[in-house]
């Protein structure tokens, strides 16, 4: 399934980029006829990363947006940083209260920059917090992004394009995630892609290739998306607003929302609408440099996982639902979320069977050699399908360094995320909520 | 077991086979690309210093003595000449398209329009927008009758770019057919020729297609008009125009008219404001805020009160732009039997304050 999914997704990435040519977002940047977009971005406890983000988000040329940082309840010094850098200032204003959320403190504008609004709430989690940015967003499109993402000059434009194309049927479009681990930074751009020094950065670097790029192009192709990632997506406010926004008792909210958009419009019987991905729109985010860390976020990425899967059950198969539930919604359900189940009883079944002779030592060998070797090629895909599509690492040595982790992801990595995960379930069947703590090291910035 | 076994084993060996062979494309791949990297950049080194003597030294600087003998060579100079025009100023653009002229690279790309292969086409289109010249705007309205949809939006971009006001007729021909998705860029093309394509537009405005009609009235609506006179046609078209059967047409008329139209076409846009489709009811509203004829200004608090968020937002950026002269009024909103009005009259007059208009 894998497999399929690149090669669609190589396709698509192909055909998006011939695409680019002939999209001239020149006009787009320039032209009256943009509508608005409004950038929501929660914030909590991000004190170290949330002014460079600021600063990408304002340096888009994007001809009309708006910026809404929603602090959800900080308890660092997040709004000291903002409000020092920005000068904000408290005003009165009103808004369509459409979704229900938790108490919203104050509305602040900023002195020196017209397009951003900052938005001070008691905490109740990004689903909550998101919730408060789309009740108080002024255009007919938002966009949710991470506080800690870095975005490239034109991805909104780039992100924004199959929306505005035809605004009745195009309802959300998400864009590529990349590490910014090692990569210089300067005034909230992206100045020198670098790879991180640190091997758990390397390995996930790969996991973006292949999940995020080639995964969700191949879903694109499909017209099977599912998820629209958290940190860089674009919707139409009216239509997320009808169906009650982003769900706050989930970690998994962005694939949360966009599955219960096509469960209501498929209900709806309406089919012709659509969502994408889009290969090129830029967005660079701070990835987990700890053991600990990382197993907390893949924790919580499968909780969420498990947690809409459970929800949305009814979709499984079910051909009321178009390719969603007879693809995506079933390969999510075989291969993310029995998948690391199945993986390690694979692996400890293997271990039984040699164990007590049922098999012998070659053949447990052999079986081995096949289960590493099949994600090697995976891992190796993944870096062909950077260097032909992308070549964003452009200098020998990181392709060479790309290659052979890509090599030995598959001797410890890889089944180091499966626990990740198998806990993860473990967790969701606890009915775990927490986030847990994911404290930033900042973007390295070049020294001047 | 033992046929298992041999199975696995051979699976292995393919699956061993193909991680070497996709490394080894990936070392091959960089590995022949790099002498023309190569080349190409030295090339292009070597142009962008000449390139920059050129403009330094303008008439002293000998044009004719810059070599291009390959096609790398040409490619290398077009991208060099190509950003030099996209970075410079207008005024200073003009150098760098006559050396695109007289280095053979126009009549090389206007053949190319020619071309059996559309990607060719789609690419000389654009690039002869791009080099600014006016030699290539013949080739390029032929080109708007291409079979290609794409080769030709990018041949009307590419006109736009140019600015050449004798392609405008052809250019607002091309929405009749064109699929919806790509009519905005025409619209833009249009609003970039400013009050030049207005004669256009008026023209196109008897078309009997409403999705012509629209997208010229959309264009309109964002065209800067300073020379209002001489616009009696047009007004007349406009005004028939907010009792078309299409929403988007009257909402957008409305817009345009009030752009160019007398204040005493106050009383059609304010009929709008009852219109059923809560886009013309907003585009009014703001309609009625350009028009700034204070006779609106109790049909603006009122549409305060409109259910639709878009209908009563527009009303309220529309109220703005009277300033102090709604004070009084918006007090006077303060007591409003609805909570929505109370609430928007509130906002505004904390809006003017701040502003030091209250």
């Amino acid at each position: 399934m894998y497999s399929l999914l690149t090669l669609l997704a190589y396709f698509e990435v192909r055909s998006q980029r011939k695409r680019s040519f002939i999209d001239d977002y020149t006009y787009l940047r320039r032209s009256k006829l943009t509508p608005g977009i409004s950038l929501l971005v929660p914030a909590h406890n991000e004190e170290t990363t949330i002014v460079e983000a600021i600063k990408s988000h304002l340096r888009t040329n994007y001809p009309k947006y708006e910026v809404i940082i929603i602090n959800d309840g900080s308890t660092d010094k997040t709004i000291e940083v903002l409000r020092e850098e920005y000068k904000l200032k408290k005003i009165y204003r009103v808004i369509q209260t459409c979704i229900k959320t938790r108490k919203v403190k104050g509305y602040y504008i900023s002195e020196t920059e017209p397009n951003l609004v900052f938005i001070d709430k008691v905490n109740g989690g990004k689903a909550d917090a998101l919730n408060a940015g789309i009740n108080a967003a002024r255009y007919h499109y938002f966009m949710s992004i991470d506080a800690d993402v870095i975005l490239e000059k034109d991805a909104m434009l780039r992100v924004m394009k199959p929306l505005l194309e035809n605004p009745e049927k195009n309802f959300a479009a998400g864009g590529i995630i990349r590490v910014a681990n090692g990569c210089i930074v300067k005034k909230g751009e992206i100045k020198e892609i670098k790879l991180s020094r640190k091997p758990l950065p390397i390995f996930q670097v790969l996991e973006y290739i292949r999940a995020f790029t080639a995964g969700r192009a191949g879903f694109s192709k499909l017209k099977s998306l599912v998820i629209v990632s958290g940190a860089f997506g674009a919707f139409n406010t009216e239509q997320t607003r009808r169906i009650g926004g982003y769900e706050h008792k989930t970690v998994g909210e962005d694939m949360e929302l966009l599955v219960r958009l096509h469960r209501r419009l498929r209900e709806r019987k309406i089919k012709k609408y659509n969502i994408f991905f889009r290969a090129y729109p830029v967005c660079w985010t701070e990835v987990p440099e700890t053991l600990r860390i990382l197993g907390r976020q893949r924790n919580r990425w499968h909780r969420g996982l498990c947690d809409v899967i459970s929800r949305h059950k009814r979709m499984i198969f079910n051909p009321r639902y178009g390719p969603i539930g007879l693809f995506s919604m079933p390969f999510f359900f075989l291969f993310e979320y029995l998948g690391p189940i199945i993986e390690m009883i694979g692996y400890i079944y293997l271990i039984y069977l040699t164990a007590f002779s049922i098999v012998d030592w070659p053949f447990f060998l052999a079986f081995l050699a096949l289960a590493i070797l099949w994600g090697m090629l995976l891992s190796v895909s993944a870096v062909l399908f950077e260097e032909l599509n992308f070549k964003w690492y452009r200098k020998w040595y990181y392709i060479a360094v790309l290659i052979i982790f890509a090599i030995f992801e598959n001797l410890g990595y890889r089944q180091l995320t499966v626990l990740w995960r198998i806990y993860g379930f473990y967790d969701f069947l606890r009915k775990k909520q927490a986030w847990g703590a994911m404290p930033r090291k900042g973007f390295q910035s070049v020294k001047s | 077991m033992g046929t298992n076994l041999h199975l696995i084993i051979i699976v292995n060996f393919i699956f061993a086979g193909l991680v070497l062979f996709i490394i080894s494309f990936i070392s091959l791949h960089r590995i022949a690309l790099f002498p023309f990297r190569l080349w190409y950049g030295r090339r292009r080194n070597y142009y962008e210093f000449q390139i920059d003597q050129i403009s330094t030294y303008q008439e002293e600087y000998d044009i004719d003595s810059l070599k291009v003998k390959n096609i790398v060579a040409k490619l290398a100079l077009e991208d060099v000449l190509i950003q030099c025009i996209e970075n410079s100023e207008k005024k200073d653009n003009r150098v760098f398209t006559e050396v695109y002229e007289r280095k053979g690279l126009v009549e090389w790309r206007i053949k190319q329009l020619k071309s059996l292969y559309v990607w060719r086409r789609r690419i000389a289109a654009d690039l002869l927008g791009k080099s600014l010249s006016r030699k290539a705007i013949v080739p390029l309205i032929v080109s708007l009758r291409d079979k290609d949809v794409d080769v030709r939006l990018i041949a009307a971009r590419a006109l736009g770019k140019i600015e050449a006001g004798s392609a405008i007729d052809y250019i607002i021909s091309l929405i009749r057919d064109f699929p919806e998705k790509k009519c905005p860029t025409v619209a833009d093309i249009l609003i970039d020729f400013g009050e030049d394509s207005i004669p256009s537009i008026t023209k196109a405005l008897d078309s009997p297609d409403n999705k012509t009609r629209f997208w010229c009235v959309r264009a309109l609506s964002e065209i800067e008009i300073t020379d209002k006179t001489n616009l009696q046609d047009l007004e007349g078209k406009l005004v028939k125009l907010l009792s078309n059967e299409s929403n988007r047409i009257r909402a957008y008329g409305a817009i345009s008219l009030s752009k160019i139209g007398s204040p005493d076409k106050l009383r059609q846009i304010r009929k709008l404001l009852g219109d059923g489709s809560s886009l013309v009811r907003a585009k009014a509203a703001s309609a009625l805020g350009i028009l700034r004829n204070p006779e609106a200004i109790d049909d603006l608090i009122k549409s305060l009160g409109d259910k639709i968020w878009e209908v009563n937002y527009s009303a309220s950026r529309a109220l703005v732009e009277f300033g102090r002269q709604i004070v009084n009024k918006l007090e006077q909103g303060l007591k409003h039997p609805q909570n929505i009005v109370r609430k928007r009259c509130k906002e505004l007059l904390g809006e003017l304050e701040r502003n030091g208009m209250a």
